[in-house]
């Protein structure tokens, strides 16, 4: 600016008018970059670099007029006011501006111990690429840690992405929203956490989050692993439709698997029925095809297109048979095809059976992806009427088959249908048998080549009907067989975060102790020698 | 620079010394304790869970009434006393006067906290605290209860009536501790603007375990913005 070349007037007007130009810059620049932030708060740059321009025209004014500053402890003043004003008002703006710059980036420094606030990588994308507004719905219990931990981590959430909104409700002072949640998804409001986009709802159960941990004061909390999973479930493009054939006197969706088709909606899905015969073929958006209870046997084309569906283009199998005297051979085939064989029987079990009754069973859970949760929380599960299973001893090729479920010892595989009163004969299978089987198939036979799951097959499909789904396993097994056939164990690599749970063990007379110090003796002490020191000036 | 930082000390340590001198702090630093105390048993006998976050919490919600009572005399006094005159005379910048009484304000509300030190040590002989969150929990309520102070010495600048000092100083302190809650009722942005004022809402992370930078800058330049005011405060009368 000094360089230029005009008349010498005109050079110390400009010099003379440059702080003015530059204060008055950063001001519009400043308000600018507000206006900017209320209009356009989904682009940051846009109100980021108004404000950094402002910062710089005012920090130029601060340079320019450093003398005026500087003197400002010495000056004189009685024209210092408008000046002075000014410059407070530039201290503060610039002040401000840097706030402003630096509440953008997140430079935060997780100390705490295995960085419980740190979200993994995964989760981040998920955020960063989150392309609708997602609602969150806390119904917080309120007082406990777990709470507590709950809170803290979607509010980490709420803090990466300007599209979580997260609300956090009392159920207690709102009943009324309570009971419209109640409404829409089954199982327990207290504690849960809704995920909503537009009309897709997902329900993260409390129970899910937390499971034991190594030792036992210890917990770990899969809270990370949950709520990602239920953002990717609820802000997926396209719907997850699980198809539920009919024509064969299946289990029908509008019936008895009423109280199913909600749970699979509170986790995501969208159950639709599919009658085969009519459509000609699986639609190519059927992500699992359910087959609940045939009492008639497959058509042929049928079987075929199922297989296709199933090992060539990477469908997922839900097969549940109830026991029957009839022969079904093209679902025997089916079977076949997925290394397993049904036996012509009907489960009892005098040992793990529910109330006396020998053919409802209460089978133990052998450990698996599947049952996991199950055998953590203590959840039976209830099946009644099953026919038992068995893995074909050379299964075909790629097929794994990993039992689920499992009789007990003195439990048999009742083949004589007509005998007026159960027990164990000659003709029977002896126990322990198997009820539930999970499927893997390993496409090609290169080493490299990914195992995926194919199919859960179940020797019963009364326990998803009616009443029984509300038994304490029953929609939580069926739920987490989808699970780990969608294969969303592996899509949410997140390892859950251990967390001690530090409690005090205070015997009484400890707790009188430290009730004693603190609210005695060390405010006492404090007054005692403010007594003293008070004391001591006066009689100086 | 080595010169005017040694007569910011002696400032401080003069002014620290008529608080360790005044029966008055040492009664509020009793009630200070004996409130934080009872909060502490009562957390540890009811819910036994090992934490400070709600301690630490409660005791900046108590400094909020303690730190006015700390910081009203310390200008408004020297005005009433006249001792004002032989301060401004004094080869001493209104900043360095400034300063000096800020970090006196600043090391007793530390050493207050230091006896609060008794508590996690009370976790720690009876259960195994995680130390982290303590300290970064210190931390924050370090700086938040320096910007009560700061805000405290700026109010008693504006008048020469030391209860006059202390009413102002509480009324803003309460003034920009709730504001977050309209902030969260407002909503939108300018929910989120409000609630970026708020003395509260930056001491969330501190006692979880996380150090947000933007949380420590909030404070610093809240520190830097009251002192700043208070020394233009006081420059004015000093001419005027």
């Amino acid at each position: 600016m000094n360089k230029a070349t005009g008349p010498e007037t005109h050079t110390v007007t400009l010099k003379e008018r440059l702080p003015g130009l530059l204060a008055g810059g950063g001001f519009t620049l400043a308000g600018i970059s507000l206006i900017l932030f209320f209009l356009l708060p989904r682009i940051p740059w846009a109100h980021r670099s108004a404000a950094a321009a402002a910062a710089l025209a005012l920090l130029a004014y601060a340079y320019l007029e450093r003398a005026g500053l500087g003197s400002l402890a010495r000056r004189r003043s009685t024209k210092h006011g408008i000046n002075a004003l000014v410059q407070t008002i530039a201290v503060i703006g610039i002040i401000v501006m840097i706030n402003v710059l630096v509440a953008g980036a997140s430079w935060r420094l997780d100390l705490t111990r295995g960085s419980k606030y740190s979200l993994s990588e995964q989760t981040t994308a998920v955020l960063a690429n989150l392309d609708r507004d997602l609602k969150i719905t806390y119904f917080s219990p309120g007082g406990n840690p777990g709470d507590q931990d709950i809170r803290d981590l979607l509010d980490e959430y709420a803090r990466r992405s300007p599209r979580f909104r997260l609300e956090v409700i009392d159920p207690e002072r709102s009943p009324s929203t309570a009971q419209a949640y109640k409404a829409k998804v089954p199982g327990s409001i207290m504690g849960s956490v809704f995920f909503e986009s537009g009309e897709r709802i997902f329900r993260v159960d409390p129970l899910e989050l937390f499971q034991e941990g190594d030792s036992q004061d210890s917990i770990n909390f899969a809270g990370e692993q949950g709520f990602t999973r239920a953002i990717l479930e609820v802000a997926k493009d396209s719907d997850s439709m699980v198809y539920f054939l009919e024509g064969h006197m299946e289990q029908s969706l509008e019936g008895e698997l009423a109280g199913l088709k909600s749970y699979l909606e509170g986790d995501g899905h969208s159950p639709r029925s599919l009658n085969l015969i009519q459509e000609g073929k699986i639609p190519g958006d059927a992500r699992f095809l359910v087959m609940a209870g045939p009492q008639r046997d497959l058509d042929r084309l049928e079987r075929e297109e199922i297989r296709r569906y199933a090992l060539e283009r990477g469908g997922r199998l839900v097969v549940m048979l109830d026991p029957g005297t009839e022969a079904l051979p093209e679902l025997d085939a089916l079977l076949g095809e997925l290394g397993l064989t049904a036996h012509q029987d009907v489960l009892a079990d005098p040992e793990r059976s529910y109330f006396f009754d020998l053919f409802s069973l209460v089978p133990r859970y052998d450990w698996h992806d599947i049952t996991q949760s199950l055998i953590d929380k203590n959840l039976p599960s209830l099946l009644p009427q099953a026919r038992s299973l068995a893995g074909l001893d050379t299964p075909p090729a790629g097929i794994t088959v990993e039992g689920l479920l499992e009789t007990s010892e003195s439990s048999w595989g009742e083949t004589n249908f007509t005998e007026s009163k159960a027990s164990k004969g000659p003709d029977d299978l002896p126990g322990p048998l198997y009820v539930a089987y999970a499927v893997s198939y390993k496409e090609g036979d290169q080493a490299d080549s990914k195992v995926r799951p194919v199919a859960v097959v179940v020797g019963t499909s009364s326990f998803i009907a009616g009443e029984f789904v509300t038994f304490p396993g029953n929609a939580d097994l069926f739920l987490n067989s989808i699970r780990w056939l969608g294969g969303e164990r592996e899509l949410i690599s997140i390892r859950p975060k251990a967390r001690t749970m530090e409690r005090l063990f205070l015997d009484p007379g400890s707790a009188l102790r430290i009730l004693f110090l603190t609210v005695i003796v060390i405010p006492g002490a404090t007054l005692l020698s403010g007594t003293v020191i008070w004391l001591r000036r006066r009689n100086r | 620079m080595g010169r005017s930082l040694l007569k910011v000390r002696a400032l401080m340590r003069r002014e620290a010394g008529v608080y360790f001198l005044s029966p008055m702090a040492y009664v509020f630093a009793a009630l200070f304790l004996l409130l934080t105390g009872y909060f502490f048993s009562v957390m540890i006998m009811s819910s036994q869970y090992i934490e400070m976050r709600s301690i630490l919490h409660n005791m900046v919600v108590i400094f909020l009434f303690v730190a006015p009572v700390l910081t009203m005399r310390l200008m408004a006094e020297e005005r009433r006393m006249g001792t004002e005159e032989l301060l401004m005379t004094a080869p001493l910048t209104a900043f360095q006067i400034v300063l000096g009484k800020f970090l006196a304000a600043v090391v007793f509300w530390v050493l207050l906290l230091a006896a609060t030190a008794v508590y996690p040590i009370i976790l720690q002989v009876f259960g195994n605290p995680e130390v982290i969150p303590i300290l970064t929990g210190y931390l924050g309520v370090i700086l938040a209860g320096s910007t009560f102070l700061a805000l405290g010495l700026f109010a008693s600048s504006l008048t020469d009536n030391q209860v006059i000092a202390g009413v102002v100083s509480f009324t803003m302190l309460l003034i920009l501790w709730v504001i977050g809650l309209a902030g969260e009722s407002a909503g939108g942005v300018t929910g989120q603007v409000l609630k970026n004022l708020s003395f509260i809402e930056h001491l969330q992370d501190f006692p979880k375990g996380i150090i947000d930078f933007s949380d420590v800058l909030f404070y610093l330049s809240a520190i830097a913005v009251f002192l700043f005011l208070t020394t233009r405060s006081l420059e004015r009368r000093r001419w005027s």
